[in-house]
C-alpha cells in the first residue's frame, strides 16, 4: 500500500517516526511531501494533477527542496493521504471560548453570555472555513485521512519562554473538558460535512483538555508545539487504523 | 374661468408624469424629510425583515447606526447574522408590530412582564419572544433568562443613545398570550411551544391599536430623550400566511392597508414622526414586479438598492445643500447590504415558517432564510 503523508510541519514531525513506522507497518510504502506551515497554505493542486508550491512565493520555492525528494507531487500514486499538522482555526477557535460563555452552563463573570449553540456554530465556522480553504487547494477524495495540529504540549501552561496565554486559559477553564468535547465535536462534524476523514490526536498522547505530554515533545525546552517520532507513530498508527469505505479503497486503486 | 386647484403643481403630482412615464428606479419628489437624519445621529433600527435590509444600508452608508449586541470579535460574519448580531440595534429579532416593540420597551423599563416567556420543544428551550435569535435554543430555561436579562440591558443601552428610530411596520396578524397581553413574534408550534395550560391566541392589529401602541413607543423613547424622531416604514413584503380565515392577498392587502393608514395617522398627528415610502418604492406599478423576487415577496436587491438610494438622497440635503434627484444622488451600494440570491436568503425571517411549503421539515426548528414581513 502506497501511503502519503501531506502538509506542515506537524506532519513532518510525522516522518520523524518514517523508521519506526517502517518496521512497524512493513506493508506499507511511505511516502512524504510538506512545506513550512504558511507556504503549505499557498500550495495547491495544479491543473496537471500535481500537488506543488505556489510558483510566485520565493519562500515556499526555497523550502520545497530543502523539505522534500521532488518539488511537487502526483497525488493520484497514492492509495492513502494523511493530511497531517492543519490547525483549522484553533487559536481564534480557543480565543472565542475564551471570550465567550455558554449561558446553558451558567453564568461565568468577565466574559460575555451566550448561547452553546452560538460558540459550536462560532467555531464550527472557523472549521469550515479552514477545511473549504484546504478543500480548495487539495481536493479531498476517500483516500484522504486528516488529523489536525497535535495540541500544544503542557509546558506552554507555565510560566517560560514557551508560555501561551491563551491555550493556559482554556486548559485552566472550569469548564474545560466540556470546551473541549465542544471543540472537536464542530471539528469532527466539519470534516464529515466537507468529506474528509477525521482522525483524532492519540488518545494516549493528550494530558488534559487542549494540551499534549510533555515526553511527546521534540524540543521541551524550546518548542512547545512540535512532537517527536514516538508522537509521529502514535499518530501514523491512529491514521492507518482508519478504515475508509471498501468500495472507496477499491476506486482509489484502481479495481 | 377659474383655475383648477391642479393647474401648475409639480410634475409629482400627477400621476402620468411622476408615475407612468418614468422608470421604476426614477421616481423623484417621493419623500420630504420633515427632520434630518444625519450620518452622525445615534439611529436605532427595528421592525419585520424588511428592517435588516434598512439596518444593513444605513451600515453601509456610513450612518451610525446603534449596535449595543455587535457579532463578538472573531465570529464568522455569516453565524453572527443567523445569530441576529449586528443585525439590528440590538438583538431583538424581528419585530414584526408595534405591539411587540413597546412591549420590549416596556419590558426594559421594568414596568411590564410579558408571560410565557420560554417556550420548548423537545429538550430545548426558546425565548418567546425572540425564538430565532438563537435559532437551536438553550438547554433549560435558566439560561433563557440569563440571556434576556443581558438582552434587556442592552436595548436599554442602546434607547440611551438614540436619537432616531427607524421602525418597519411589517404585520398586523401575531400571536397573543390571553392573560397577560403579551404579543409572540411565532405562532406556537412554529419554532417552540408554550408551557401547557397557556391560552395562545391570534390576534389581528386594527388602525387603532397600531396607532396606539406606536405612540406609546415614542412615549417611551420620549422619556429618554425629549426630541426623540420616529421614522415609519412599512414593509413592503406581503404575509407569507394568514391565520385570518381568509384569502392571503387579501389578508396581505389589508395588513399593508392598515399599517399603511395607521402609519399616516401618527405622522399627521407628530411633528417628529415622519413616513418613509419604501412600501410604494417597491410596490409600484412602474415596477411591474421586478423590484420582487421570483417567490413574488422577497424584495430584488435592485429593489432595496433603489429604495436606500431614494432615502440617501433625500437627506442629503441636510448635509450638502440642495436636493438631489436619486439617480445623481451618492449611490447606495447593493453589494455591500443586499443579497445576489433572488430569494433574499441574506435575511432571516421566522414567518418563513409559517409556509410548511417553504420549510423542509429539518429546518422547521431551525433558522428561516428568506424575506418576509
Amino acid at each position: 500500500m502506497r501511503v502519503l503523508v501531506l502538509g506542515n510541519s506537524h506532519a513532518a514531525t510525522v516522518r520523524l517516526g518514517f523508521a519506526a513506522i517502517g518496521s512497524a507497518f512493513p506493508d506499507v510504502r511511505l511516502s512524504f511531501w510538506g512545506l513550512p506551515g504558511a507556504a503549505f497554505t499557498k500550495a495547491r493542486v495544479r491543473r496537471d494533477g500535481q500537488l506543488a508550491p505556489d510558483a510566485g512565493d520565493l519562500p515556499s520555492l526555497r523550502k520545497v527542496s530543502l523539505w522534500n525528494e521532488a518539488e511537487s507531487i502526483d497525488l493520484t500514486l497514492f492509495d492513502r493521504i494523511f493530511l497531517v499538522g492543519l490547525r483549522h482555526g484553533f487559536r481564534p477557535a480557543l480565543q472565542l471560548m475564551r471570550r465567550l460563555h455558554p449561558l446553558d452552563w451558567g453564568r461565568k463573570s468577565g466574559v460575555t453570555g451566550v448561547s452553546e449553540g452560538f460558540l459550536r456554530a462560532s467555531v464550527r465556522g472557523l472549521i469550515d472555513a479552514s477545511l473549504a480553504e484546504q478543500a480548495a487547494r487539495t481536493p479531498f477524495d476517500a483516500r484522504f485521512a486528516a488529523m489536525p495540529a497535535p495540541y500544544p504540549g503542557t509546558p506552554v501552561t507555565e510560566d517560560g519562554p514557551l508560555h501561551e496565554a491563551v491555550t493556559a486559559a482554556i486548559a485552566a477553564h472550569p469548564r474545560a473538558q466540556d470546551l473541549l468535547q465542544l471543540y472537536e465535536a464542530e471539528i469532527r462534524a466539519a470534516h464529515a460535512a466537507h468529506g474528509l476523514a477525521f482522525v483524532p490526536q492519540p488518545p494516549d498522547t493528550v494530558a488534559a483538555p487542549f494540551l499534549s505530554h510533555a515526553r511527546f515533545l521534540a524540543d521541551p525546552d524550546r518548542d512547545g508545539r512540535h512532537m517527536n517520532a514516538e508522537y509521529g507513530l502514535a499518530a501514523f498508527a491512529a491514521l492507518m487504523a482508519h478504515k475508509p469505505p471498501i468500495k472507496e479503497i477499491d476506486h482509489a486503486m484502481g479495481s | 374661468m377659474a383655475a383648477s386647484p391642479y393647474d401648475g403643481l409639480d410634475a409629482r403630482a400627477f400621476w402620468r408624469t411622476a408615475v407612468a412615464s418614468r422608470g421604476p428606479g426614477r421616481l423623484r419628489g417621493l419623500y420630504d424629510p420633515r427632520f434630518p437624519i444625519t450620518r452622525d445621529m445615534p439611529v436605532f433600527t427595528a421592525g419585520s425583515c424588511f428592517a435588516q435590509h434598512v439596518h444593513r444600508a444605513l451600515k453601509a452608508a456610513g450612518y451610525k447606526v446603534i449596535e449595543t449586541e455587535p457579532a463578538p470579535e472573531g465570529v464568522p460574519e455569516d453565524v453572527a447574522a443567523r445569530f441576529f448580531y449586528g443585525t439590528f440595534s440590538a438583538r431583538y429579532g424581528n419585530i414584526y408590530n408595534p405591539r411587540q416593540f413597546r412591549q420590549l420597551l416596556e419590558e426594559v423599563a421594568g414596568t411590564y412582564s410579558p408571560g410565557h416567556r420560554v417556550w420548548s420543544r423537545g429538550a430545548r428551550f426558546y425565548d418567546a419572544i425572540r425564538p430565532n435569535v438563537d435559532p437551536g435554543g438553550y438547554a433549560n430555561a435558566k439560561a433563557v433568562g440569563l440571556a434576556r436579562a443581558d438582552h434587556l440591558k442592552s436595548v436599554a443601552a442602546a434607547i440611551a443613545r438614540t436619537r432616531v428610530v427607524v421602525f418597519t411596520l411589517g404585520l398586523t396578524e401575531t400571536w397573543e398570550d390571553r392573560a397577560s397581553g403579551a404579543v409572540y413574534p411565532t405562532a406556537p408550534g412554529v419554532i417552540a411551544d408554550p408551557p401547557a395550560g397557556a391560552d395562545i391566541g391570534f390576534l389581528s392589529l386594527g388602525h387603532d391599536e397600531i396607532v396606539a401602541d406606536v405612540r406609546a413607543v415614542l412615549a417611551h423613547l420620549r422619556r429618554q430623550h425629549a426630541d426623540m424622531k420616529l421614522l415609519l416604514t412599512v414593509s413592503p413584503v406581503p404575509l407569507v400566511a394568514t391565520a385570518g380565515g381568509g384569502h392571503v392577498l387579501v389578508a396581505s392587502t389589508a395588513g399593508k392597508a392598515i399599517l399603511r393608514a395607521a402609519a399616516d395617522t401618527l405622522m399627521r398627528g407628530d411633528q417628529g414622526i415622519d413616513y418613509f415610502p419604501s412600501y410604494e418604492i417597491i410596490t409600484n406599478p412602474a415596477a411591474k414586479g421586478a423590484f420582487h423576487a421570483s417567490n413574488l415577496r422577497s424584495p430584488t436587491p435592485k429593489g432595496v438598492s433603489v429604495v436606500m438610494n431614494q432615502f440617501m438622497a433625500a437627506h442629503q440635503t441636510y448635509e450638502t445643500g440642495p436636493v438631489r434627484a436619486p439617480d445623481e444622488g451618492p449611490k447606495f451600494n447593493a453589494a455591500a447590504a443586499a443579497t445576489d440570491d433572488e430569494d433574499d436568503n441574506a435575511v432571516i425571517c421566522e414567518e418563513m415558517m409559517n409556509d410548511p411549503g417553504l420549510m423542509p421539515a429539518r429546518d422547521r426548528a431551525g433558522a428561516a432564510g428568506g424575506g418576509a414581513g
